[in-house]
């Protein structure tokens, strides 16, 4: 007899589960208790070419307070339900707000949305796990706060919380996020209460100032990981600067990426160019510009003749250098001549600034995402091959120009077999660069999904072989990834979560993550 | 956002323009009994709104339906994220049929959830020559109420044109030993003796290139669903154009049709012309039908 639900938990009976919900709902209320195909549809949709069916969330609740959470991981262990914890949901690309797991049930946070404190002087804030970015941008507004958010693409929609729990970058000085991070609060799975690093302290006034506190630093253990549920996070902000400036460097050539690498390494390292600039292929930014369809048809990926052509069309490098300068006038005129000089050097380099491009959509989205405006633009990617498939592959790369030039080589190579395109951009750290490959994909066509399942495959493979670790993945491939890092290191991650969360009711299978 | 409040139905038929539209004779007998109160069309923006909002106002022809609100968001729904959820809070209690292109639907789908909003079906459309398959649909239902395939299914067979529809349920409730189908004219259909929930219409190929065609080759065995099991849909409506018969198809279910259920959680419809497709213009775009 068919199950009343869409899906259950691995290893639990309906009955069990019944019981479960019936819990759920004595602590969250009817209405916060999802179970219906209606209801539940918007957290199965997926853009991963695998069965949705995969990542069925068997229910989904809403909790919005630390006490609610506490009562339901407890009723987890008493039924051994497992929960997967988003906090807004919005990892496109990487799973959205799908379990890692048919038949978990997805605790949703986004409600448990207040901002508990923003520190002017101090540049921090303090949210719940379902503010959004938008949310602190018109709180700043609101009370005219000199503040910089910053955000990563899906900005308005997205939150803090989860994005810098998965590691995810932004565009400004203050992109690598977690690195800004400061103080957490998390629930853990027995329900004790964890405030880390100063945030020990009964009377702390500085949870948000210092991160380390005394003794082991954890909170890296709550990223990318399922040791506990974070409910408040703390997180530095860039204070507004006078000057603004943004700019973009055209380059025509692939193998120019050596040069922009080489060039642009000393710039980060001694703070000339202090944001995570980025690197983007002319195909991860045609989108904002152009179709596809203009200049391809019939199956397989774009020829090189085909994007040459739409860089000429749209007035754009193969390469796009975009990046920006901050402080006062006399700081950014001094460094401004320092990037010109350097990147003017080989007489390669197309330099174009806000008065060169006017309202030119692809400056604009790039020029408000490094100030941490709310702009959803760069999603036009999905536009471009269209169907609604997308998979985020992310190695790590050194900041050396003949590594770039490999990884970009070695990417075209595999997605061109498969008959994908390159959509590619490096975001610029100091030392290494984040290679962010959007692969596109069709998934209307039964075909296309088979191969972008093998291609995302091949890649993994091949880039781990050589060194190239990916840095965050969907929730298709975590145990593969997980598996391309040392058996030691599963080893330890497993006995922290045999120590943390000895029923593995916490998002099992995260990170490659469980008993 | 311009929001167009005038009903449509009577726009129509103060320019004439149900006949121009070829709208068929016919009307239902009586209303449907899940006829939602208000309706909402929201065009996002995508090349296909026009052609959908043609049909759709031929299905509300069609239903005798006067009172389908038109919202339109110009420049789509990247650049215009607050309106939507302006859209979606003032909209409770309404049934939106809505119409974008792939990167505004992966936005909505975001907003939808944090709103809170039921989704009845979403389905992704594409005439693209990628493809082994020109036209394609698929289609993301929560229950058989809600299909969307066959009548689609049905609208398509009309026309010359190959395509192929997949249609998958979420939660698809089985009557133990019960087996309908779904027909056509020209169609033969099968189920998976493997898994009773798969069933697969093909028209004009064998039942191998079918299977082929829409990557349904890991399931082996198959066998005719017997012809008593099997129902017409009683909603047809010939276009020609292939963009109008999804915004016909979409809206007749919308607002509360009942087409033929079947007993499966999983359906594909394939036609392949006996003449060839004719070459259509690149054209993609998402279609959902959800309760605000």
């Amino acid at each position: 007899m068919a199950s009343k639900y869409l899906a259950l938990p691995k290893g639990v009976s309906e009955e069990t589960f019944d019981a479960a919900v019936k819990e759920f709902r004595g602590v969250l209320g009817e209405s916060n208790v999802l179970t219906s195909a209606d209801q539940l549809a918007p957290y199965t949709k997926v853009m991963m070419p695998v069965a949705e069916a995969n990542h069925q969330p068997s229910a989904a609740i809403l909790a919005t307070t630390v006490e609610q959470i506490q009562k339901i991981v407890g009723i987890c262990n008493k039924h051994k339900v497992p929960i997967w914890t988003v906090s807004t949901g919005k990892n496109l690309g990487y799973g959205s707000a799908a379990p890692a797991e048919r038949g978990q049930v997805v605790l949703d946070l986004h409600r448990m949305n207040r901002i508990l404190e923003v520190d002017g002087d101090l540049c921090y804030a303090l949210v719940e796990p379902g503010v959004t970015y938008r949310q602190l941008y018109d709180y700043f507004q609101e009370h005219k706060l000199p503040l910089w958010l910053s955000v990563p693409a899906p900005s308005a929609i997205a939150g803090p919380t989860g994005n810098t729990l998965d590691r995810g970058v932004g565009y400004t000085p203050y992109g690598e996020h977690f690195m800004n991070a400061c103080g957490m609060e998390v629930v853990l799975a027995n329900g004790e209460v964890l405030r880390t690093a100063m945030g020990g302290l009964p009377k702390s006034n500085t949870w948000q100032c210092f991160k380390w506190g005394y003794g082991p630093y954890l909170d890296g253990i709550f990223t990318q990981s399922n040791y506990g549920i974070v409910t408040k996070f703390g997180f530095w902000l860039q204070p507004a600067p006078p000057v603004y400036k943004p700019f973009l460097i055209q380059y025509q050539n692939e193998e120019d990426i050596v040069e922009i690498v080489e060039t642009m390494r000393p710039l980060r390292l001694n703070g000339v160019i202090p944001n995570s600039g980025v690197i983007a292929h002319a195909l991860y930014e045609a989108a904002v510009k152009a179709k596809r369809s203009d200049y391809v048809s019939g199956p397989g990926s774009i020829s090189d003749e085909a994007v040459r052509q739409l860089v000429k069309d749209h007035n754009m490098g193969i390469w796009n250098v975009t990046a920006a300068l901050y402080g006062t006038k006399e700081q950014v005129d001094v460094n401004w001549k320092i990037v010109t000089d350097a990147f003017g050097k080989s007489g390669k380099a197309k330099f174009l600034t806000q008065e060169d491009v006017g309202d030119d959509p692809q400056f604009g989205y790039r020029a408000a995402l490094m100030r941490g405006g709310m702009d959803l633009r760069e999603f036009n990617l999905y536009n471009w091959r269209g169907g609604g498939g997308s998979l985020w592959f992310a190695p790590v790369c050194p900041a050396r120009g003949s590594e770039t030039l490999n990884q970009m080589a070695m990417a075209k190579r595999i997605l061109t077999k498969y008959g994908l395109d390159y959509t590619g951009e490096f975001i610029v750290g100091m030392r290494d660069m984040h290679h962010i490959l959007d692969m596109l994909y069709d998934r209307s066509d039964p075909a296309m999904t088979k191969a972008a399942y093998q291609c995302f495959d091949e890649l993994v493979t091949e880039f781990s072989a050589l060194g190239y670790g990916s840095y965050r993945t969907n929730t298709a491939f975590m145990d593969k990834v997980a598996d391309t890092y040392s058996p030691v290191q599963r080893s330890i991650n497993r006995r922290l979560k045999q120590a943390l969360d000895p029923n593995g009711i916490l998002a099992p299978g995260k990170s490659g993550i469980r008993l | 956002m311009k929001v167009d409040r005038r009903s449509l139905m009577k726009g129509l038929l103060a320019g004439g323009a149900l006949l121009a539209m070829g709208v068929p004779p016919w009307t239902f007998a009586e209303s449907p009994a899940r006829r939602p109160g208000q309706c909402l069309l929201l065009l996002g923006g995508a090349g296909a709104d026009e052609a959908f909002a043609s049909g759709a106002g031929a299905a509300c022809a069609g239903l005798t339906y006067d009172a389908l609100r038109i919202v339109k968001l110009k420049g789509g729904l990247l650049t215009a994220v607050d309106r939507m959820v302006t859209l979606l809070d003032q909209s409770r209690g309404t049934r939106m049929i809505a119409v974008m292109d792939d990167a505004s639907a992966v936005i909505v789908l975001e907003l939808a959830r944090t709103a809170g909003v039921r989704l009845l079906s979403m389905g992704t459309h594409a005439c693209s020559a990628d493809s082994g398959c020109q036209l394609r649909h698929a289609f993301a239902t929560t229950s058989p109420a809600h299909g969307v395939g066959g009548i689609l299914a049905s609208q398509l067979a009309a026309d010359q044109d190959g395509f192929s529809i997949t249609e998958d349920f979420l939660h698809a409730p089985s009557e133990a030993g019960t087996v309908s189908g779904w027909s056509a004219p020209g169609f033969s259909s099968y189920l998976s003796t493997e898994s009773e929930s798969v069933h697969l219409h093909s028209s004009g190929l064998s039942l191998a290139d079918g299977r082929r065609l829409i990557g349904l080759t890991a399931i082996e065995g198959w066998e005719p669903i017997p012809l008593q099991a099997c129902r017409r849909e009683t909603v047809r409506r010939q276009s020609g154009d292939w963009v109008e018969s999804v915004g016909y198809a979409v809206t007749v279910s919308a607002l509360g049709v009942d087409s033929v259920r079947e007993s499966c959680a999983s359906r594909t419809f394939v036609r392949q012309s006996p003449i060839g497709d004719r070459t259509h213009p690149q054209e993609r775009f998402v279609s959902f039908v959800m309760d605000l």
